[in-house]
């Protein structure tokens, strides 16, 4: 017996903690860390009697996230309860959506440059399993298409800390935070895809608001279905599916695939456990030991009793809010990397960089708008405020400058106004005091002096005062002209526009 | 204690009794009841600041009084003064609350709920928390932790549940007027075996946030007392919408409630009677009889009555406990002993201390139904007899709802017996599930139902039967001025006994 081949067969299911002020089902604060149990109230703490309400903005967010990610937004849905026992479940039950997600039938393209060389394109390595046709490809090989089958909304619940020996504390701060849960089909097939998917999620989301997407802060967190589908003597064989859970870093999901497909090899290798669809292995991956952990056998079936959630009434999605929703979400990364490229003739570097996030790409369009040379206005953003604001560890939306200050520093000089190197003065005062570059730039005194009578004058006092030069270039020392220039724009405490005084000075000195 | 709000609010007014007298006096009977040979049990524990809001009530009155401003008072506190019982699983900021179960021992709660905070806001003083059946899941008030409530009419027989303390307190003259709750009719129920007024509210109209809940598709708070008055009035202070209830209500027309008129025009009232009531195997004669006296009395006022089939009230029952259990046995399981309430822990990790505490903590009535909740909705049976039960309630509640497109109210009896002896059914659940056959359609079709003490039955000691006046949703008003009719020509049929 001889295995031929094999392929990895990975989905996934990533939790993300929405942007929303409060909580989903009550008033308390959304917001990462603080004291233990400062942020809860009888809902989040499941007490006697209390009763979830939906809170503002959640159905909206989810509906963003849906529309970012390509699905159809639901018109008409409710919440369910799923059940399990855990001292960080305050109800016993969680709040999910079970039957009617908000969100349905999407798909995320991931950039394949991304990717290592051998799994870019083509070949069979390319292909997900059950996938109708061709229709991952996208673009030649640019893309590879994951298919998303569901967004819901669900509540997080709270996170235990368990000490050594007896105790285990619980904080709740946690509980009840707002999450959508999404999940793909099956339509990765490496562990290196499968991590660049959660990272591709994490651009996307971010970029449309939906969430800080903050991986050490749990923000987010995927767990990866994987197996393998083997070839023993010509015959297909699946093996049983393992869900990895809580992988909270693109790194961990990698290791813990790669590990997992040779655990499962090797499984099969040695004693061929048959693929059961129902059933899962529960697998936690231990980044100490670098291999995964059996968290609950596929023997132990678990039965979440879901039961439709009587405290909250279905409700409908409205068109408004629907629209509302994809206004927020706007342009996406990738079609705005092939926009701006196109459009300003930009590097794959420079719009890679400019497109980081959301906002600096707005306010780097803002502040080309009504640019002259708009690849200048990419430098100034790349090469200078970009150094300041990592060192100071500043992000685009803290800066106090706006993209006109930009515009008109970069018009000024394409205008010659000032030199490029009056520029990076301007720009250094500009920061510090928020004046527009046209009001420094008159302060400091610093436009050139382009006005031909003005440079006349100038011109010819320099050529009265320096008789000697005069005759050494009729004696055909021709370099007095470079001398004399520098005398120019010394009178002229630099300011003139040097350009038109070398002229005026050669044409001068020809005619005597 | 005075018989009706009405007399007391009179009473407070000119200053003849003050709110702490009333108070102290509820205590002391209290206390001398359970001393007594066969405590009634119907109150668990007055609560320990009644006295002191009573004492606040009394000094804002005294001021009024002084100033003459006492009525213009009254037109914006209603209840001022006014003590009430309240069920055990009804959140009163400050105090305990045991939902008649040991598991809940020693928990406080530290928010009140809506209908509490609204009933306070009127001027009302809660008195204390009345016996219940464990949980709310039982017929008797027989399934509590702290032992059975006694019917004050006869203390051989049963209260009814799960409300019966609270019935019990009202009919013992124990408190004005009580706050019950219900999932399949344990307001109506216990109302009739006390002979009390007892409404069930449309869903909705009382908030639920703060009353732990059984069912909560089919749970609402009702109210109890000896006239139609007495529950038009903290209705009309408690009904409204909620923000924290998302589920909640607001109840058009419940101004009339504060001066609640009699109903007049008999004439264009259309009466239904559904044909399986009056084929049910199970209808105590004695019941049948009084039955028959109401249907007179509508007749004789100039209603009509007509005999209606409504085949899918068959499926009530089992519709009402596949989606009332599977609701509870979700309900239930916020109580593992982690946060709140009592623990049991052998130190053997998690899966033993839920075990534990969970066995230790809740009674063997509701294990069962926690069990049977299970088991309706586990996977293995893919939820279906859960989304048939789901089925069948919206059938009911579409053919009620096209019911009262041709009449204005569905008449029958609150229950098919009257109230049993202590300890005759507690054996068996299911003859115990039957009590509620007449009572649950209601509550799937989540509309508002009156029971009104109707007369007696020979058979039982002449312990009362009551009849149920059901309307359309959100038809409270009529149905109270319709009790006020009846009320007014029977005087509570002779079963509460005046002091
Ligand atoms: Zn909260």
């Amino acid at each position: 017996m001889a295995i031929d081949k094999y392929e990895i067969v990975i989905g996934c299911e990533i939790h993300t903690q929405l942007l929303t002020k409060t909580k989903a089902f009550c008033a308390c604060e959304n917001r990462y860390g603080g004291m233990p149990n400062t942020r809860v109230c009888p809902v989040c703490l499941g007490l006697p009697g209390a009763m979830p309400r939906i809170s503002k903005g959640y159905v909206e967010l989810g509906a963003v996230a849906g529309h970012a990610l390509n699905c159809n937004i639901a018109r008409f849905t409710k919440f369910d309860r799923k059940h399990y026992f855990y001292p960080d479940l305050t109800k016993g039950y969680q709040i999910t959506q079970y039957d009617i997600p908000l969100c349905t039938d999407g798909h995320v393209d991931l950039p394949m440059h991304k990717l290592p060389k051998e799994q870019q394109f083509g070949g069979e390595k390319c292909r997900p399993k059950n996938f109708v046709g061709d229709d991952c490809i996208i673009e030649n090989g640019k893309y590879r298409r994951v298919r998303v089958e569901r967004i819901h909304l669900e509540e997080d619940v709270g996170k235990s800390l368990h000490l050594q020996g007896t105790h285990s504390y619980i904080d709740y701060n946690r509980s009840g935070t707002p999450l959508i849960e999404i999940v793909t089909k099956p339509d990765m097939t490496s562990p290196e895809e499968a991590a660049l998917f959660m990272e591709t999620v994490q651009e996307i989301l971010r970029y449309v608001k939906v969430t800080n997407g903050n991986l050490e802060e749990g923000n987010m967190r995927c767990d990866a279905n994987i197996n393998l589908n083997v070839w023993e003597d010509g015959k297909l064989y699946h093996t049983p599916i393992s869900e990895i859970k809580n992988l909270n870093s693109f790194q961990k999901i990698k290791d813990a695939c790669s590990y997992e497909a040779q655990r499962q090899l090797k499984e099969f290798q040695e004693d061929r456990q048959p693929f059961n669809p129902g059933f899962k292995v529960t697998m936690g991956w231990d980044d100490d030991k670098k291999c995964t952990v059996v968290q609950r056998t596929k023997n132990s079936f678990v039965d979440y009793r879901f039961v439709v959630e009587p405290d909250i009434k279905p409700f409908s999605v409205s068109e408004e809010l629907i629209s509302r929703a994809l206004e927020k979400v706007g342009e996406l990364p990738e079609a705005k990397r092939t926009r701006l490229k196109k459009e300003y003739g930009l590097s794959d570097f420079d719009v890679e960089t400019l497109t980081q996030t959301r906002d600096l790409a707005v306010w780097f369009e803002e502040a080309a708008k009504n640019a002259k040379d708009v690849k200048k206005v990419a430098n100034w953003i790349l090469a200078e405020l970009l150094a300041v604001l990592n060192e100071k560890k500043e992000t685009i939306n803290d800066v106090t400058i706006t993209p006109a200050h930009i515009t008109e520093l970069v018009n000024a000089i394409a205008d010659k106004k000032i030199s490029n190197a009056q520029g990076k003065t301007v720009f250094a005062k500009m920061l510090e005091t928020n004046k527009m570059p046209s009001v420094i730039i008159k302060e400091e005194g610093m436009e050139t002096v382009s006005d031909a009578g003005a440079i006349e004058s100038i011109v010819d006092k320099v050529i009265a005062d320096n008789p000697k030069a005069v005759s050494d270039y009729k004696g055909g020392k021709t370099n007095v002209v470079g001398w004399l220039m520098g005398q120019v724009m010394k009178a002229s405490g630099g300011k003139v526009n040097p350009k038109a005084a070398t002229e005026l000075v050669a044409k001068k000195l020809a005619s005597m | 204690m005075y018989y009706t709000i009405k007399e007391t609010v009179e009473a407070l007014k000119k200053g003849e009794v003050t709110s702490a007298q009333l108070v102290k006096n509820s205590v002391e009977t209290f206390e001398a009841d359970k001393a007594g040979e066969r405590p009634l049990n119907a109150f668990l524990e007055m609560y320990e600041d009644a006295l002191s809001k009573a004492e606040a009530a009394d000094k804002e009155i005294e001021e009024a009084r002084a100033s003459g401003t006492v009525d213009a008072l009254y037109e914006k506190k209603p209840l001022l003064g006014v003590p009430f019982a309240n069920k055990d699983n009804i959140s009163c900021r400050g105090n305990r609350l045991t939902c008649g179960s040991k598991l809940l021992d020693g928990y406080v709660a530290p928010y009140s709920a809506t209908v509490i905070s609204r009933l306070e806001n009127a001027g009302a003083v809660p008195l204390g928390r009345c016996n219940q059946d464990e949980f709310a899941m039982g017929s008797s008030t027989e399934y509590s932790s702290y032992g059975a409530t006694r019917n004050p009419i006869n203390r051989d027989y049963v209260s009814g549940g799960s409300s019966g303390g609270s019935a019990a307190a009202v009919a013992a003259n124990q408190a004005l007027f009580s706050l019950g709750t219900e999932t399949g009719g344990s307001v109506r129920l216990p109302a009739s075996y006390c002979g009390l007024y007892g409404l069930k509210p449309t869903y909705g109209v009382l908030s639920r946030w703060g009353v732990v809940a059984y069912g909560s598709s089919l749970d609402q708070v009702g109210i109890m007392g000896h006239t139609p008055e007495d529950i038009a009035l903290p209705l009309s202070a408690m009904c409204g919408a909620d923000m924290y209830d998302d589920t909640s209500a607001d109840l058009p027309g419940s101004d009339s409630l504060r001066t609640l008129k009699p109903y007049g025009d008999f004439s264009s009232l259309k009466i239904a009677i559904p044909k399986q009531f009056l084929e049910t195997k199970g209808l105590d004669p004695d019941v049948g009889a009084v039955f028959d006296s109401t249907k007179k009395w509508f007749e004789e006022k100039g209603a009509v009555i007509e005999v209606v089939d409504l085949p899918v009230l068959e499926a009530s029952i089992a519709s009402y406990y596949v989606i009332a259990l599977s609701e509870a046995a979700s309900n239930l399981s916020r109580f593992d002993g982690i946060r709140y309430g009592r623990r049991v822990d052998n130190g053997n990790g998690y899966d033993e201390l839920y075990k534990d505490t969970r066995s230790e903590g809740f009674g063997p009535e509701v294990k069962r139904r926690i069990i049977i909740g299970n088991y309706v909705l586990s996977e293995q049976f893919s939820g279906s007899t859960y989304k048939k039960g789901m089925s069948v309630r919206a059938r009911i509640q579409k053919e009620v709802a096209a019911l009262y497109e041709k009449y204005d109210l569905i008449l029958c009896p609150t229950c098919p017996t009257p109230a049993f002896k202590l300890g005759q059914k507690v054996d068996d659940p299911l003859e115990m599930y039957l009590s509620d056959m007449y009572t649950v359609f209601v509550n799937l079709a989540r509309i508002p139902s009156i029971n009104v003490p109707a007369g007696r039955a020979a058979g039982t000691d002449g312990m009362p039967v009551g009849m149920q006046f059901a309307g359309p949703m959100f038809s409270e008003a009529k149905l109270l001025q319709l009790a006020l009719a009846w009320e007014n020509d029977h005087k509570g049929c002779g079963v509460p006994v005046k002091e």
